[in-house]
């Protein structure tokens, strides 16, 4: 975690401004606009037509202080009907709120004295499908942009009063809202208060996506790992508050955090709770064997090639060596070549505009892999390898893992090539210390593996039914930790009754 | 995390460096799958090995390449063929290792010490004896597809699976250290375009002393496993029978103590009568427990003659010492060794056979 | 001197349930022994050799209770039990002792380790960087404290479960009559063989380091004998395995008998699992080395107040790298094992003596109150 050194001198805006100052600083923006009304009411409006609804001014602004006399700005706050008029004179209100897209009106220009009018202009996207963790059946939703429309698509899944909302505004310049949202009753404090206090030590200019909150709150910024646990389903967010964990929403981002999370998690789609139990568990454990095999298939390759040909029974033997033959370079260059290459196309593939980009870049790499293994530069059984393992990276329902898979295969490639598979198990075993002593949100991260939790075991490697999880899982530490009475779910009838 | 960033990183530069061991890639290496050894004199042997060249394409037929050395130790013979090669010469892969008659004769310890003592060599290697020279058998082409290596192996695991009993190094290691038993090998011999199984190889320790004609192992087989394949023909009133093992079970029994001890060998065999040459499958109904008994005589009398033969030359593939020791203790090799000639054993064989044939 | 004074205060967090005593005990008594100690437990007794596990394993247990009685009396761990039964000087002696025992049993699994590796898998081996490479992450793992060497513990077992599997090929293959049920050695026979074994079941004593960090001391203790168990019945399996597979004097040729039963391991798309096995084997040894450089920088830390873990572990893996990388000859490391197993042994014969001091001393106590 980075320790923040909190210094209240050295405050961006300066403190000691006054509105005239202000006023003077916004009048060189161009869109700034000063709108003196000089009729039966005298005043003067400011506000930033960027940011502004025009139809707010004209409908209900405008009329009201054009037909009326009004000779105080609290006769203005009676008669506007717009919601969260207030009439202050704290000049960094001022600021806040011109900034927001209020606006603000005085009876004089650079009065003290003002009325701030909020009159923001709805622009964000519409709810749209999920795009990074799509599943067939289910839910459609997916967090956008805005912050309110987010925690209304939790608060509509989840009509709990005790489900709370704290707000705070992190971002010495960007001023970013970051609710936090966790149900009381079931969350546990020491974490809650964990997750605020690590919030409100954040000192940084901008925050600009939930991943900055990612990295800055992580108790291991060095891990490749992320720690908690990022998505971009509402109905996601709901079932983990459920659980007694915390989500965390940051105004203009997509995703929404949960923590604490565990690594086995990051492998459990929302799929895996929308289809009968046996699918689900046999799809979870195809999904962990698609990452091992990602992660360890090439080095594998490499170790065995280089060191242990004795293990290659006799017949597989001769289709490696036959695809080989013609290969001038050791297996450890081939695979570093190809596996670079898919990385290109994948990161190529990222950065093109649509999602067909991905998939061309897809393309790309079977032209071009065609091409390498008739050119002689790879072989063909590596070329499979290679894609299938691309491939089963591409498996994981959270993007963020996926990248971290991306990455830690090549120091396992480099353990290969050093102590063939003594060098493997030797990585290994350096990831499972990493792993053992990593923590999310002062949780253990390895759980339920280490400590070993049966009880969350049943939502782990495998998802048993419902009327199996009749516990919430141990890793949130939950206030209340029954979800229903599992002495009833158990009653069975007999044969004939 | 208190360790800094840099000092692991000059670690894993470092070890990057300096770390890496000698290798090569399974395409630089020389795969040997078959090696032969042969007696020249008292002192000098003949190493060959057969290097397997992988075709480059799927369609290119494998061949291989002979490579042989004359030295008087194998670690020279070793040395030797390393100088005759364009690649290193690894033997990881070797699955099947041929001595000479003449060498089997001799003595094998050397051989078969080597083989033990290699860590890269696999336990499960097949080991023969070749009638005549190893590398004369090793060069010629037996199948147009396959190699010489690919072709032994192939011939092992089939008959393994009938009529001849397990065998390869550990197995024959378990009995070549082992006391009170001895190792047997596959007998192989090259006729014209072809080798065949041509018997079992009995061993005294590491010497070569007798070989089971290819017609009695399934006797041997049925006396040393149990095993539910292979067939056994028999002339009955002038015609052929022959007789498809389907189960067969032995067991042996100990009597008597340590200074007169009684083996006892009951062997159940369960088969299906199938060839019956000129025989009316009714008659052939009627036929079955004559076929029974015929069987039972058959095996009954070639065991016992092959047992009288194991005694006559004081070699003991059946491991009876061995059973002597586990069950009554107290062994002494040398009291063993007196008595062996002279042992009791008794061999008891049922027959049973269930059906013959699927036209009624 | 009272109780409370001998108390070694851990702070909640880093305490472990009662259930990973099953695992620690466990992992640490199974190490590199496990691939060859067959040929030295049939060298004295021969195939009756499984009587003297039994032996052995049935000492193991009652060196258990008496470990725990000894703990229970004190309260403490094994610094404060020298401590409060030797008074400081001869203490702190024998603690420093058993500091070192602790390290030389890091060693022994260390650099038997490597040995293993050089022969079967890399001759070339540079004992320098692998050590060094080995002793990082020993590192890694024993800066992160007792916590983080169980979770290393609870993985051990769990990868150790699916290599028994595959014992499953030699049985296969085995002779069950080598198994026939005959007492052909003498009971002096039985019991050397016992002593030989003594080796594979070393470990277990280092609960005398960890018993303070257990949450519930009580409820630990039935783990630990499970602990204890389940250790004596995987040597009993593999050594009936061996004993099946191996004719009994071939056992004496060879030298890693669990080793070469993996050669045999044989499926479509793998053949000779020996280089996986050994591999894998890392995940065996590793809690070995991990609990021994523990509780070996544990005990100055315990000792003198100033002094800090971390430095004391920076120290002693030194020693190892520098201890290991000097063992160069096969004969040296045998000797070493040899020394570290007579070692191990008297240490175990320690153990009773400490017993009975401890009663002596609460005895004494006692009536100096009175």
């Amino acid at each position: 975690m980075w320790k923040w050194k909190k210094d209240k001198g050295d405050e961006f805006p300066a403190q000691n401004e006054t509105i005239r100052d202000i006023m003077k600083q916004l009048k060189q923006s161009k869109d700034f606009v000063t709108y003196p009304i000089d009729g039966e009411t005298k005043c003067v409006l400011v506000y930033f037509k960027t940011m502004v609804e025009p139809k707010i001014i004209n409908d209900r602004i405008l009329p009201a202080l054009k037909q009326n006399a009004l000779h105080s700005l609290e006769e203005m706050k009676d008669i506007i009907s717009v919601e969260g008029l207030t009439v202050t004179d704290d000049i960094n209100d001022f600021r806040q709120r011109v900034m927001q897209g209020h606006v603000i009106v005085q009876m004089k220009e650079n009065d003290k004295k003002f009325l701030t009018i909020p009159a923001v202009i709805a622009e964000k996207r519409e709810v749209s499908i999920p795009e990074v963790e799509f599943s067939v059946v289910g839910p459609k939703e997916a967090f956008v942009e805005s912050l309110d429309t987010n925690i209304n698509l939790v608060r509509k899944r989840l009509t709990l009063p005790q489900l709370m909302v704290k707000e705070l505004s992190i971002g010495k310049m960007t001023k970013t809202r970051v609710a936090i949202l966790f149900v009381d009753g079931i969350a546990n404090k020491e974490n809650v208060n964990t997750v605020m206090q690590r919030l409100g030590d954040i000192e940084y200019d901008q925050i600009n996506d939930s991943s900055y909150i990612t990295q800055m709150i992580a108790d291991n910024s060095n891990s490749p790992f992320p720690q908690l646990l990022d998505t971009e389903r509402p109905d996601r967010v709901t079932g983990s508050l459920v659980e007694g964990k915390i989500a965390i929403l940051v105004d203009g981002s997509p995703h929404a955090l949960t923590c604490p999370t565990t690594v086995v998690e990051f492998f459990s789609a929302s799929d895996d709770y929308f289809l009968p139990w046996h699918l689900a568990s046999a799809f979870r454990v195809i999904r962990l064997f698609a990452v091992i095999f990602s992660v360890l298939s090439t080095p594998l390759y490499v170790a065995i090639l280089t060191y242990h040909h004795e293990m290659i029974p006799q017949d597989l033997l001769a289709t490696i060596v036959s695809s080989r033959a013609d290969i001038p370079f050791p297996p450890i260059l081939e695979v570093i070549v190809l596996e670079l290459t898919i990385e290109l196309l994948r990161e190529a593939g990222a950065r093109l505009p649509t999602k067909v980009g991905q998939t061309i870049g897809i393309v790309g790499g079977i032209v071009i892999g065609t091409a390498a293994v008739e050119a002689g530069l790879t072989s063909n059984v590596l070329l499979i390898i290679v894609a299938l393992g691309a491939l089963a990276s591409f498996t994981t329902p959270v993007y963020q893992i996926g990248n971290t898979i991306r990455l830690v295969r090549f120091p396992f490639l480099i353990g290969a090539q050093l102590w063939g598979l003594v060098g493997v198990s030797m990585v290994m075993a350096f990831f499972i210390a990493h792993l053992i002593r990593l923590q999310s949100i002062g949780r253990p991260f390895f759980a339920p593996i280490y400590p070993l939790r049966f009880r969350d075991l049943k939502d782990a490697f495998i998802r048993l039914p419902f009327n199996k999880q009749s516990k919430r899982p141990i890793q949130t530490r939950p206030v209340d930790s029954n979800r229903f009475n599992q002495k009833r779910a158990n009653e069975k009838r007999d044969v004939d009754e | 995390m208190k360790i800094n960033i840099a000092l692991p990183l000059l670690l894993i530069v470092s070890i990057l460096l300096t770390g890496c061991l000698p290798h090569e890639s399974v395409e630089e290496v020389a795969l040997v799958n078959l090696a032969g050894v042969d007696y020249v004199d008292e002192e000098y042997k003949k190493g060959t090995v057969a290097i397997h060249h992988y075709g480059r394409t799927k369609e290119e037929i494998p061949s291989e390449q002979y490579l042989s050395y004359t030295a008087k130790s194998l670690k020279e013979i070793a040395s030797g063929l390393e100088s005759k090669s364009p690649r290193p010469i690894r033997m990881g892969k070797l699955s099947f290792s041929l001595y000479g008659e003449e060498l089997a004769r001799n003595d094998l310890s050397d051989s078969i010490d080597m083989l033990a003592r290699d860590p890269h060599i696999g336990r499960d290697v097949y080991l023969g004896i070749v009638a005549g020279d190893t590398q004369e058998l090793m060069e010629k082409k037996y199948s147009e597809n396959e190699t010489t290596a690919r072709y032994l192996i192939g011939l092992m695991e089939q008959n393994e699976k009938n009529n001849f009993p397990t065998t390869n190094l550990h197995r024959f290691l378990f009995a070549y250290y082992g006391k009170g038993m001895d190792g047997f090998l596959p007998y192989l011999k090259s006729e014209g375009d072809e080798v065949k199984i041509a018997g079992v190889a009995l061993f005294k320790e590491a010497l070569m002393v007798d070989v089971i004609p290819f017609t009695d192992v399934f006797t041997f087989k049925m006396l040393i496993e149990n095993f539910n394949q292979g067939v056994q023909a028999i002339e009955f009133k002038d015609k052929n029978v022959v007789m498809e093992n389907i189960g067969s079970r032995v067991k042996y029994k100990l009597e008597g103590n340590n200074n007169k001890p009684k083996f006892i060998i009951n062997i159940n065999i369960t088969g299906i009568v199938s060839e019956i040459s000129d025989v009316g499958s009714l008659e052939a109904k009627t036929l079955t427990p004559e076929f029974e008994k015929e069987f039972s005589k058959y095996f009954e009398r070639n065991g016992k003659k092959m047992l009288a033969k194991f005694q006559e030359g004081k070699i003991d593939p059946l491991g009876l010492g061995k059973i002597l020791k586990n069950r009554r203790g107290n062994f002494d090799k040398k009291v063993w060794e007196q008595q062996y000639p002279t042992v009791p054993i008794e061999l008891n064989i049922k027959v049973n056979i269930v059906e013959s044939g699927i036209s009624a | 001197m009272n109780k409370a004074k001998h108390n070694v205060p851990i702070p909640e967090n880093l305490l472990i349930t009662s259930t990973m005593v099953f695992f620690l005990i466990h992992s640490m008594q199974v190490g590199v022994g496990l691939l060859g100690f067959e040929r030295y437990i049939a060298m004295a007794a021969g195939y009756d050799a499984w009587i003297s596990i039994l032996i052995a394993g049935l000492v193991i247990h009652l060196l258990l209770w008496m470990i725990y009685r000894i703990l229970e009396l004190s309260g403490g761990d094994l610094v404060s039990i020298h401590e409060f039964v030797f008074g400081k000087y001869i203490g702190s002696l024998m603690n420093m002792v058993f500091s070192l025992y602790f390290l030389l049993l890091s060693l022994t699994v260390l650099r038997t380790f490597i040995e293993v590796i050089q022969v079967w898998v890399f001759p070339q081996l540079n004992v320098w960087w692998y050590a060094l490479a080995f002793l990082v992450m020993v590192y890694y793992f024993v800066e992160g404290g007792l916590r983080v060497i169980t979770g290393m513990c609870l993985i051990s077992v769990l990868l150790g479960l699916p290599l028994l599997l595959f014992k499953f090929f030699p049985i296969q293959l085995g002779q069950v009559d080598n198994l026939y049920p005959l007492i052909d050695h003498s009971l002096m026979d039985l019991l050397a063989s016992a002593k030989t074994t003594t080796l594979s079941f070393l470990g277990f004593e280092l609960l005398l380091m960890f018993y303070p960090f257990l949450k519930n001391q009580q409820e630990s203790k039935k783990w630990a004998h499970f602990g204890a168990f389940y250790t004596t019945m995987i040597y009993l399996a593999s050594a009936l395995v061996a004993f099946v597979y191996y004719s009994e004097e071939q056992l004496q040729f060879v030298t890693w008998g669990t080793i070469s039963m993996w050669k045999i391991v044989d499926f479509p798309f793998l053949q000779r699992f020996e280089y996986a096995g050994i591999a894998l084997w890392a995940y065996v040894v590793l809690p070995n080395i991990c609990i021994g450089l523990w509780a070996a920088s544990r005990i100055p830390k315990r000792m003198f107040k100033k002094i800090k873990q971390r430095y004391v572990i920076w120290l002693y893996s030194l020693i190892l790298l520098v201890a290991s990388a000097l063992l160069e000859t096969r004969s040296m490391i045998d000797q070493l094992n040899t020394i570290t197993s007579q070692i191990g042994f008297y240490v175990l014969l320690y153990i009773p003596f400490l017993f009975v001091m401890m009663l002596f001393m609460k005895k004494v106590m006692k009536r100096d109150e009175n």
